[in-house]
């Protein structure tokens, strides 16, 4: 997009301000996504700081970046994933794996008659996806990122990002119907009693 | 059930329009795909699983308070602007242990007092390690505009019931004032922006005449432009406004509405005169309790939905009273304020009831 890349420009050239707007407005997006790597706000926050911080001194040698949006995503992740790793070095703890991208029932909106209990199946069934998987979920519906943003976020092309998003979907739709059609079908003979 | 087609199920969820509409969080795509559905029946089971897929996998975050984002910013720019001056480079990943962070708050000093009766004028004093600026707060209590000279030479008329907020010294990278409510700009041309904030939209200004308003009870935010150029910041994205053209933000949808004319409708205010189309006797009421500060009581709720066409100068309350039930079958009933015997205020109040006498078309 054409005003992404002169917002780039600018903040290239030294326009804080710049920068400021980009920060304010994306940085509750930042701050859900680095949330759903590692669950620990103040842990986020810094990181996503130092990503700032980063970008801004590194400006006159990153080139021409495209969608910066999409950029501070891929460096916020690295910077993510890193600090886990380096934490799992010296400690034991690999349960990190298993969290990341990790989704409580709360996250969700639905508006369904069994609400609380498809979020309860959803949250199951997104345990059952692996974590990449996960993060293209939230990134397809949650940013509501095109696939060439999650492409360069994720550091894969395009058409894997796809395969991996629907083979996510439909994993998740299989569980959901699996455990819901019966009381669909018992709904459905009570609202259509003659039919068959 | 029909089976499912997965090139289009597919297709559907990788289409934005078509998730933004199935979220919810846009109708701007609603007329599309509800035509589509019609043109295509054999694949509603296929529409419509998609868009169950779309609404199962809808999140909220809950977002950072502004105020927060506002202070993170702070500390962020006060460290790129030391490392701007020391030319520093930068350690790139660093170990960050998970230990709470301990915020440390600024010391304020606040310091109020009335210059003239009609207003109040606060001075927040903020002291950081690096600068001190003084920050000025301006707050129109009274009715009729309040006039405001800027540092640099701008000019604003704030309105009843707002307030501005501005640096005594515009800083060299950009000219920022916050607003609530509503206030008329004439800005100097410059070389630096000129930036308004509100609840809405930060509106950027490349030197010109408009009018803000932005009260924090609406749903929307209005930013009507008289002469020169401005540009409406949403999502990163300027959106520029020609002269004699409205823009309009709903705050619940995040959409922004550009229409042309009606200016003299939004600026009127600063000439004291009031000039509102098709408004509800309900919207009415709410301008002018603040405005009279009286309290409203509607005996019959219908009677709120009655719209008027009216001008208002500076007619009195009982005069304005008066006007409304000329055109709409309504008594009202009006007590003024007065003092009780151990000196407590009561406000003025004015009961409304239908007129039955009198019959609706």
């Amino acid at each position: 997009m054409e005003y992404e890349n002169l917002q780039w420009q600018k903040i290239k050239s030294g326009d804080i301000s710049v920068l400021e707007i980009f920060y304010k407005t994306y940085f509750d997006d930042f701050y859900f996504y680095g949330l759903k790597i590692i669950p620990i706000p103040d842990l986020v926050k810094d990181a996503i700081q130092d990503v700032v911080i980063a970008i801004w001194e590194k400006r006159a040698t990153l080139g021409n970046i495209q969608n910066l949006k999409a950029y501070f995503f891929t460096v916020l992740r690295r910077t993510l994933i890193q600090t886990i790793e380096c934490d799992r070095k010296t400690t034991s703890q690999h349960h990190f794996d298993n969290d990341l991208f990790s989704f409580s029932a709360e996250d969700f909106i639905i508006d369904e008659e069994n609400a609380a209990e498809i979020k309860q199946k959803l949250k199951y069934c997104l345990a059952e996806l692996s974590p990449r998987q996960r993060e293209v979920i939230i990134l397809r519906f949650y940013h509501t990122m095109e696939f060439s943003e999650m492409a360069e976020v994720l550091q894969m092309n395009v058409q894997s990002v796809r395969n991996l998003l629907f083979r996510a979907i439909g994993k998740i739709r299989d569980h959901i119907e699996a455990t819901t059609t019966d009381t669909i079908k018992v709904h459905q003979e009570v609202l259509n009693p003659k039919k068959s | 059930m029909a089976p499912l087609n997965k090139v289009l199920f597919e297709e559907l969820l990788a289409d934005e329009s078509f998730v933004a509409w199935a979220s919810g969080k846009s109708d701007q795509h609603l007329f599309k795909w509800m035509q589509w559905k019609n043109e295509h029946p054999a694949d509603a089971y296929t529409f419509d699983e998609a868009r169950r897929m779309v609404r199962l996998l809808r999140m909220e975050g809950t977002p950072v308070p502004p105020k927060e984002v506002d202070y993170l910013w702070q500390k962020t720019e006060r460290i790129l602007r030391n490392k701007t001056r020391l030319n520093v480079w930068p350690h790139i990943i660093k170990r960050i242990s998970a230990v709470a962070a301990v915020l440390i708050l600024p010391l304020i000093m606040a310091t109020v007092w009335l210059l003239i009766s009609n207003y109040k004028i606060s001075e927040e004093l903020t002291a950081s390690e690096n600068s001190d600026r003084v920050i000025n707060t301006i707050f129109n209590t009274q009715g009729a505009p309040v006039f405001i000279d800027l540092p640099d030479g701008s000019k604003v008329w704030l309105n009843a019931n707002s307030k501005l907020t501005y640096p005594e010294v515009f800083e060299d990278q950009s000219r920022e004032v916050t607003l609530v409510g509503e206030g008329y700009f004439k800005i100097e041309k410059g070389r630096i922006p000129f930036l308004v904030k509100n609840s809405g939209p930060d509106v950027k200004v490349y030197g010109t005449e408009f009018n803000v308003n932005a009260f924090n009870y609406s749903e929307h935010t209005k930013v009507s432009l008289v002469s020169g150029k401005v540009s409406l910041l949403v999502d990163g994205n300027e959106n520029v406004l020609k002269p004699g053209y409205i823009a309009s933000f709903n705050k619940s949808n995040g959409m922004l509405n550009i229409t042309k004319g009606g200016i003299d409708q939004e600026i009127c205010w600063r000439e004291g005169k009031h000039i509102l189309k098709d408004v509800t006797l309900r919207e009415l009421l709410v301008k002018m309790k603040s405005k009279y500060n009286v309290n409203f009581e509607l005996k019959d709720q219908q009677l709120g939905d009655y719209k008027y066409n009216i001008t208002l100068r500076d007619e009195s309350l009982e005069q304005i009273l008066d006007l409304l039930s000329l055109t709409a079958p309504i008594k009202t009933h009006y007590t003024k304020p007065s003092l009780t015997k151990d000196g407590t205020y009561l406000k003025g109040k004015v009961k409304i009831e239908r007129d039955k006498s009198r019959s609706i078309r």
